[in-house]
């Protein structure tokens, strides 16, 4: 056990040393800040003294070691725009995303497993078709178009919710509802199939004619070997969610790191960008990372191994 | 196998034969993929109107069965009195040129190091699998908005960017499929038979991963053209004035209590697009690949 969470705890640090190299590099090949920065009418001087200021002059590897120490100590630099360390920026976004982040990985999660195992019990009734339909629809639509249609039905024809903002728990029903459609298709196909893996098992066959009621053939027998898959997709599906936030924030005004990052790369306020990126990356592995540990807590095969 | 079933088809086609094999074919994803590819290789030529032309005397006009609407713009006009029916035909240009490049570029780095590293094992295989899953853990949207926030938006960019974001998932998918073959006996015989790796890897190897290539594939372009909508939507992909769906979506959004339809149409459009390559997509799984036929 203690040599597993070892091994997967150093493959996360390189997980994130990699992430800040390949950040560190796409800032410093894609041209001089510098110059970036001051435009093309700007002076020599100025542009050597900034240089300077930032120790762009100092060899790559030097400078590669002074943005990783610095982010290690929490400092990613000022943003442009706000004059703000982007650190406290992104921190103070977090939350935010978080928030519409988990409820609606909630909604899609119930959705997609309550969805699956009824589909997976039935398999070519009405629901089944119903609910392959949904999910189908799911991947094919765009998050903006299903938030532009939401909007237009219960914002701007009905009036019965506010177009963007954020505040009440009425704000966040359109947000997380979007979201969860997008992600909640993923969780629905893979617990049906891992469900009808499942309830083809031996074991289910003897749970029956045991007489083990059917309720509880599917609920204990069968959902609980089924779930190791389903964890596995539930925390990918968490980072495609995580993702999917950006365009959602940016369509309703959602203060979080998303929003954030999208008015940073049209200001072209770059510190604030790379923060994001950088951070959000962290965020993600430690996510998987911890995933990987409930595994290992679920699956004995995995902590014995 | 598709190398495969082509030959067979030129050696057997007989109308019978022929029509078993049509048996099943999803008629509808197929007219409009083949519709897309049309308009977005001759959009410029197909375009009743110049899709760049500004004409605010005639801004907003609706829909054509709507009162005040024309069958001259039978989809109406945009905020600065642009033709939207041109720019949707125009705009498909842009879908269908981010897509295929990605696609391309992304399945051959994909395939080449699924089998080199499936193959040869050890180091090497570490190495390039740790890379597909750094890759994988990054929040590719935001590190397009670095990427945009350097070098500002535009096409070249943004396949670049996805490009750099699709192929690990080709690698890891293929890898496992070059682990299964390469325990196979004629991958052995050709060992004793004293072929050099390289030729193991093109010859042996390879022509057996071009189904779940073509598979993959397919099923990509549904994403590879949501994620560029994505992009152009929020500002940082295709730049203006050149039209592309989501930056269309984009510019409607500040209409959708008039006129609605802006931001919808080139919704609606994505949705016929993505939705076909997906029912292609799993068509062709299914086809090609009877392992698939539970799932």
């Amino acid at each position: 056990m203690w040599r597993y969470i070892l091994k997967r705890l150093l493959q996360a640090v390189i997980c994130i040393l990699g992430v800040s190299v390949i950040v560190f590099v796409l800032a410093r090949l894609t041209g001089d800040p510098a110059l970036v920065m001051l435009g093309p009418g700007a002076r020599l001087e100025d542009i050597l003294a900034l240089r300077q200021k930032w120790g762009l002059d100092l060899p790559m590897i030097v400078q590669y070691w002074r943005f990783i120490s610095n982010a290690v100590h929490g400092d990613l630099g000022l943003s442009l725009r706000y004059h703000a360390p982007v650190m406290a920026l992104w921190l103070g976004r977090l939350p935010n995303t978080l928030l519409l982040a988990g409820v609606s990985f909630a909604i899609a999660t119930v959705a997609g497993v309550v969805g699956g195992v009824i589909a997976a019990v039935k398999p070519g009734s009405w629901f089944d078709r119903l609910g392959k339909t949904v999910s189908f629809l799911g991947i094919s639509v765009p998050v903006f178009l299903t938030a532009i249609v939401l909007i237009i039905i219960f914002a701007v024809k009905l009036h019965w919710l506010p177009v963007y903002g954020t505040g009440t728990w009425r704000h966040l029903i359109m947000p997380a509802f979007t979201l969860a459609w997008a992600s909640s298709a993923g969780q629905l196909r893979l617990t049906r199939s891992a469900m009808l893996d499942v309830l083809d098992a031996e074991y289910i066959k003897l749970a029956r004619v045991k007489g083990v009621p059917e309720y509880k053939v599917i609920a204990k027998h069968a959902l609980k070997n089924a779930l190791i898959p389903i964890v596995t997709m539930a925390a990918l599906q968490f980072m495609v969610l995580f993702s999917g936030t950006v365009i959602i924030e940016f369509i309703f005004a959602w203060p979080g790191i998303g929003w954030l990052a999208v008015e940073g790369a049209r200001n072209r306020d770059f510190p604030v960008v790379q923060a994001c990126a950088l951070m959000t990356s962290v965020l993600f592995i430690a996510i998987n990372l911890a995933v990987d540990m409930l595994y290992a807590y679920i699956d004995p095969r995995i902590r014995y191994q | 196998m598709i190398i495969g079933s082509l030959r067979r088809v030129t050696r057997y086609a007989s109308w019978p034969r022929i029509r078993k094999s049509l048996k099943g074919v999803p008629w509808f994803p197929l007219v409009i993929m083949v519709l897309f590819v049309v308009v977005g290789v001759f959009g410029r030529q197909l375009a009743p109107h110049d899709p760049l032309k500004i004409d605010i005397e005639i801004r907003l006009l609706p829909l054509f069965f709507m009162k005040g609407g024309s069958l001259q713009y039978p989809l109406g006009t945009d905020h600065l009195g642009r033709d939207v029916l041109s720019r949707l035909i125009v705009g498909s240009g842009v879908s269908l040129q981010v897509s295929l490049v990605v696609i391309a570029v992304a399945a051959s780095i994909g395939a080449l190091v699924a089998v080199v590293a499936g193959y040869l094992g050890g180091w090497v295989d570490t190495i390039l699998m740790r890379l597909v899953d750094i890759i994988m853990s990054m929040p590719w949207i935001i590190i397009a908005l670095v990427f945009a926030s350097i070098v500002g938006a535009g096409v070249r960019n943004i396949i670049i960017i996805l490009s750099i974001f699709a192929w690990p998932g080709y690698a890891r998918v293929l890898r496992g499929e070059v682990l299964r073959i390469k325990q196979g006996d004629f991958v052995r015989l050709a060992v004793v038979a004293g072929a050099s790796k390289a030729r193991i890897m093109l010859r042996h190897i390879f022509p057996n991963i071009v189904n779940t290539l073509v598979v993959i594939s397919t099923l990509q372009v549904g994403s590879i053209i949501l994620a560029e909508a994505g992009l152009s939507f929020i500002g940082v992909g295709v730049p203006p004035p050149r039209p592309a769906w989501g930056a269309m979506a984009a510019d409607g959004v500040g209409y959708i209590f008039t006129q609605w339809w802006l931001a919808v149409l080139p919704g609606v459009a994505i949705v016929l697009v993505v939705m076909s390559t997906n029912l292609l997509g799993d068509w062709l799984r299914v086809r090609l690949d009877p392992k698939f036929r539970q799932l």
